[in-house]
């Protein structure tokens, strides 16, 4: 679309929404034509995760076709892909047999990586004292294991005890942390949703 | 009105113009001085100076009737100079293409005016017609005739009149030697004698040697009173007014009348006058134009006034005979005159004795036409008006007044120049014995000439075709060289360096100016300056050594280059500074070290990493098997938080059957930890024999909301098939969250993820909407999931029947756990089992043991280990850091 056209129907949509949720106004049909508008949304990004997924299969395809280097791992990809649509279609979503993909396979793929991504960070943080001298890398070491401390329950934070009120005290530091970036990320979110309503990002014109 | 043809240049000027537009150099001669004349010309002597009059005012002997006009004012007082007869005398025409300069004119216009003309247009006297026929038999007795100067023959009775015996007098007077200081006058003019016009050369000849010469045209000096005798020739022709002759010259029609009448009419013994003293006829008056002076009559001579004239015109007087003595003077002055052109070309040589008989004879032949005399194509000189080739008569003895043009005029003179001379008519001479004066009594129009053209002299230094550095070779001739031009050229043309000498002694004169500071310092500064080379103008120092030794003016040894020495040798080497050396240095380290081959940096070996990799695995392999073989636990699993309690408590109170939407919304990759979580959360949920409804935002999702639930259902009396239904995949992310919020759940959700209608799952009787729901449950890992889903389904959840809005716990991993207690806080969410500790919390709130319980042993064994290897390893590295020296930095 022309970026004109583009922008016209981005800003028009957004603003019907927004203005669906301020005021639903049912003489207007307001939040029918709302919720039109989310479902068709709604169907965009579900074209969108079947365009990924062909996109996907393409650029597999042009590895393993590739006349200077071919990468055969992207033939793997293809043929999983391939078994697990034909599976899927054949004995449905629901199947537990076609579930055991998902639940024996990616799943212990996912949480074994997950490990070891535990004892890289470990490694990570061993590191950072040499690599970052000063007082930032130590604090980081410091905050580590404390944290990690309170997490496994080797420090009391429950009891009457000044170690469970220190406990409990720092186990609330990161609710203060946090709620300052939840804050900063609805503001942005806001931020960005005005943007795009008045025209100002584009990000549908490519 | 016609060119007048420059005598440098032999270009042809504009009539008016006074200086040659190509040359610059004077074409009108500098008029003569309008004073009276000195004292002491008497009547005699202003009839004389009538023709010195016409001369004056440049009247051109040749100019047509009508521009025989001049100005009568001037004229008038002229007339009373010159006797009218004189200045009357006039040629015939002009010709167009040729006209006289007007230096010429001033004197030829009186040596040329017609003596009818200078009578008022009468006929000639016959003492005139006698003259000319006594001018002719003397031409013809003498021999003496000038090869260059053509003298025009007499006219005689039978000869029409001809104007080339006034050539001819121009010619012979400039060819006569010089005459004696004495005046000379000129011999009276007898019966026998013929007419000779000699007395003109002659009077210029003695005018000559009273005067100096000018070198411009020199007019003859005025006859004064002290001189009687200069006008014997007048008295002579005087007698010769009771019978005056007429020269038939009216068969002449090209002629002027007075001019033919002199040659039609016999000249009588005694009473030969010259042509131009003839009567002249009322149409050659007529035809020249000529005015009659009005003359005092005291100032006309007898024989002028006893001249007939025209009506209503005076006659001029004709001289007595006594006063025409001087013209046979002429004839014996009437020599042949060196070829000499210094004659300036103004001035008119009286024609020879010889040239005049000749002349004479040509008018007795009638000859058709008597042109007028002609100058020959020479190079530089005004060509006078006659056009008739006239012999060439013997130069004639040149007046005094005359030769002084030789001396002072251009040295170098072509002898063309002399013919062109000699041809002209009417000669300007002045009787010399006539109008001889001595060299005091020189009218101030004269002096003023001579002056004028001194100055001009001094003052001119550069002649404008004459280069002062150019000096012409041997036998060449430079372009701007003058003195090829002929004629008598001023000083300031043939000598500029005489001139520029003048003009230096001249400014040598000039008092310095005055000038103020400002303007010295503006002064440039002149190279080679006295103060550069410190060169006093007066050097009196002697050179005492060198080869100038003995020298004076030299230029100083002292500051000067000494002596010429060995060239300095520069060797090979190159000079440098301390810092291009320190650069030098560098650059070279630099290449060097480009060059330089580096040693290999022997890597530590991979033992110590490999075996500390090592060392942690069977660590974590130890902690593992340590607690699976003892059962070993650090600490007991925490304690329920009020919180927990608060969540136990809720989830226990809900009503059996009641429907619980149970979101799956965590990855593949925490799928472990969150199964231990929310295990015990779930098995609850389905010992209180609550329907559950799974759906997800996540593609895998429905499969781990399943694997979920089979594992919770483990030991729990649950069906599945008739309490659990798995809605499925919900696309479109937080988008999607809203819609479910606000669709119908059969809208949003046509079918579960069996495919069966959503009508037909048991799991979904009696709902329709999220908030039929008893509970929410999300299960994830991401902070922004359960932030879309308590922003997007939580807000506009509408409360139920009850009044109670449905209540949100969320079950998180320990990472999003610090980013969903804000919410917890805040009230938007019920509850919140963080990790595998919360869900230990939520089994001790339940009393009983899980799987969150029999895994935190081995929990707390894996953290503590990463504390420890945390901590040794840090401690490990901050040691090695401060042990490393420096210089194995990098």
């Amino acid at each position: 679309m022309r970026a004109p056209v583009s922008a016209a129907v981005a800003i028009s949509v957004g603003l019907i929404v927004l203005v669906g949720y301020f005021f639903p106004l049912e003489a207007y049909n307001l939040p029918a034509v709302r919720s039109l508008l989310i479902e068709w949304g709604v169907i965009l990004a579900g074209v969108a995760t079947l365009v990924a997924i062909l996109n996907l299969l393409g650029v597999h395809w042009r590895k393993l076709s590739a006349s200077q280097n071919p990468d055969y791992n992207s033939l793997l990809v293809l043929l999983a892909f391939l078994v697990t649509f034909v599976a899927g279609l054949w004995l449905g979503a629901a199947h537990p047999q076609y579930q055991k993909v998902v639940t024996m396979i990616q799943a212990p793929i996912e949480a074994s990586l997950m490990g070891l991504a535990a004892v890289v960070l470990l490694f990570a943080c061993i590191r950072l004292v040499s690599h970052r001298k000063g007082w930032m890398g130590v604090v980081f070491l410091v905050s580590a294991v404390i944290f990690l401390a309170l997490g496994s329950g080797l420090l009391p934070s429950q009891g009457d005890s000044l170690l469970a009120d220190v406990t409990a005290f720092i186990e609330r530091l990161p609710v203060a942390g946090s709620r300052g970036l939840l804050i900063g990320i609805a503001l942005g979110s806001l931020t960005a949703g005005l943007r795009i309503l008045m025209g100002a990002d584009r990000p549908y014109s490519g | 009105m016609a060119d007048i043809r420059c005598p440098m240049c032999s270009k042809t000027n504009p009539s008016e113009a006074e200086l040659c537009r190509f040359c610059g150099a004077r074409l009108v001669p500098l008029a003569p001085s309008s004073q009276p004349p000195p004292a002491g010309q008497n009547d005699s002597g202003g009839d004389v100076e009538d023709w010195l009059s016409s001369l004056r005012s440049g009247a051109s002997p040749f100019e047509s009737t009508g521009e025989g006009s001049r100005d009568e004012a001037e004229a008038s007082r002229q007339s009373e100079e010159f006797p009218d007869w004189l200045s009357r005398i006039q040629p015939a025409e002009q010709p167009a293409e040729e006209a006289l300069p007007a230096a010429s004119d001033t004197l030829s216009d009186a040596l040329f005016s017609s003596p009818a003309d200078a009578i008022g247009g009468e006929s000639l006297p016959e003492w005139l017609a006698d003259l000319s026929s006594l001018a002719a038999t003397s031409a013809a007795a003498e021999e003496q005739p000038s090869p260059e100067a053509e003298l025009p023959p007499a006219p005689t009775e039978a000869e029409p009149a001809s104007l080339d015996w006034l050539s001819s007098l121009a010619a012979t007077s400039a060819a006569e030697e010089q005459p004696s200081p004495e005046a000379e006058l000129p011999p009276t003019p007898t019966e026998a004698e013929p007419a000779s016009l000699d007395w003109l050369s002659s009077l210029a000849a003695t005018s000559a040697a009273e005067e100096q010469p000018a070198p411009e045209a020199e007019l003859p000096p005025t006859p004064t009173e002290a001189e009687p005798a200069s006008l014997d020739w007048l008295s002579s022709i005087s007698h010769e007014e009771s019978q005056p002759s007429k020269p038939d010259l009216t068969s002449q029609t090209d002629f002027p009348d007075w001019l033919n009448e002199l040659g039609q009419k016999p000249t009588q013994p005694g009473n030969e006058i010259p042509v131009w003293g003839a009567e002249p006829s009322s149409s050659l008056a007529e035809d020249l134009s000529i005015e009659p002076e009005a003359q005092p009559a005291e100032m006309l001579p007898d024989w002028l006034k006893a001249m007939p004239r025209p009506a209503g015109e005076a006659l001029p007087e004709i001289p007595s005979e006594s006063d025409l003595a001087w013209l046979s003077q002429f004839a014996s002055e009437v020599q042949s005159a060196p070829t000499e052109s210094s004659v300036p070309p103004t001035i008119i040589e009286p024609p020879a004795p010889q040239q005049m008989a000749a002349a004479e004879e040509i008018s007795a032949a009638a000859q058709p036409a008597l042109e007028l005399p002609q100058s020959t194509p020479s190079s530089a000189e005004p060509e006078a008006v006659s056009e008739a080739p006239l012999p060439t008569p013997s130069e004639p003895e040149l007046p005094d007044w005359l030769s002084e043009f030789k001396k002072t005029g251009t040295p170098a003179v072509e002898p063309a120049f002399d013919e062109s001379i000699a041809e002209q008519a009417v000669t300007a001479e002045e009787p010399s014995s006539a109008f001889a004066e001595p060299a005091s009594d020189l009218p101030e129009w004269l002096r003023k000439i001579k002056t004028s053209a001194a100055d001009q002299s001094s003052l001119i230094s550069v002649p404008p075709l004459l280069s002062v550095e150019s000096t012409p070779l041997q036998g060449e001739t430079m372009p701007g060289d003058v003195t090829q031009l002929g004629g008598d050229l001023p000083d300031w043309l043939t000598h500029p360096e005489q001139a520029g000498q003048a003009e230096g002694d001249l400014s040598a004169e000039l008092a310095p100016a005055e000038l103020p500071n400002w303007v010295e310092a503006m002064r440039p500064a002149q190279a080679g300056a006295a103060g550069s080379l410190a060169i006093d103008e007066v050097d009196n120092r002697v050179e005492k050594s060198g080869p100038l030794a003995g020298l004076q003016g030299v230029l100083p040894i002292q500051g000067m280059p000494a002596a010429p020495a060995k060239a300095r040798v520069y060797g090979s080497d190159l000079h440098l500074s301390d810092r291009q050396r320190q650069n030098l240095n560098l650059l070279q380290e630099v290449m060097a070290e480009e060059t330089r081959p580096f040693p290999v940096l022997t890597r530590r070996g991979d033992a110590p990493r490999m075996l500390f990799r090592l060392l942690i695995s069977l660590m974590l392999i130890l902690a593992f098997v340590l607690w699976t073989v003892s059962g070993f636990e650090f600490t007991s699993p925490p304690a329920a938080s009020p919180q927990m309690q608060t969540l136990f408590q809720r989830i226990d109170r809900l009503t059996p059957g009641a429907p619980v939407l149970l979101a799956v919304e965590y990855e593949g990759g925490l799928s472990g930890e969150m199964r231990l979580a929310s295990l015990s959360l779930v098995r609850h949920l389905m010992e209180k024999n609550l329907r559950l409804v799974s759906l997800s935002t996540l593609p895998v999702g429905p499969a781990l909301a399943a694997d979920l639930v089979q594992l919770a259902q483990i030991g729990v009396n649950y069906s599945l098939a008739e309490q659990f239904t798995n809605l499925g995949y919900l696309a479109g992310g937080s988008t999607s969250l809203a819609e479910l919020a606000n669709s119908p759940l059969p809208r949003v959700f046509p079918t579960a993820l069996d495919g069966k209608p959503f009508q037909a799952q048991k799991a979904l009787q009696g709902i329709s909407q999220l908030r039929d729901f008893s509970a929410v449950l999300i299960l994830t890992d991401s902070p922004d999931t359960a932030r879309a889903w308590i922003e997007q389904v939580q807000t506009p959840m509408q409360r139920n029947a009850g009044g109670i809005r449905q209540p949100f716990y969320v079950i998180s991993s320990a990472q999003a756990a610090p980013l969903v207690l804000p919410y917890l806080d805040s009230g938007q969410v019920q509850g919140l089992v963080a990790g595998l500790a919360g869900s230990a919390a939520y089994e001790a709130a339940a009393q009983r043991s899980g799987p969150a319980s029999l895994f935190w042993g081995a929990y707390q064994l894996g953290v503590i280990f990463s504390i420890l290897i945390l901590l040794a390893g840090g401690l490990i590295q901050a040691a090695a850091s401060l042990s490393r020296r420096p210089g194995k930095r990098g």
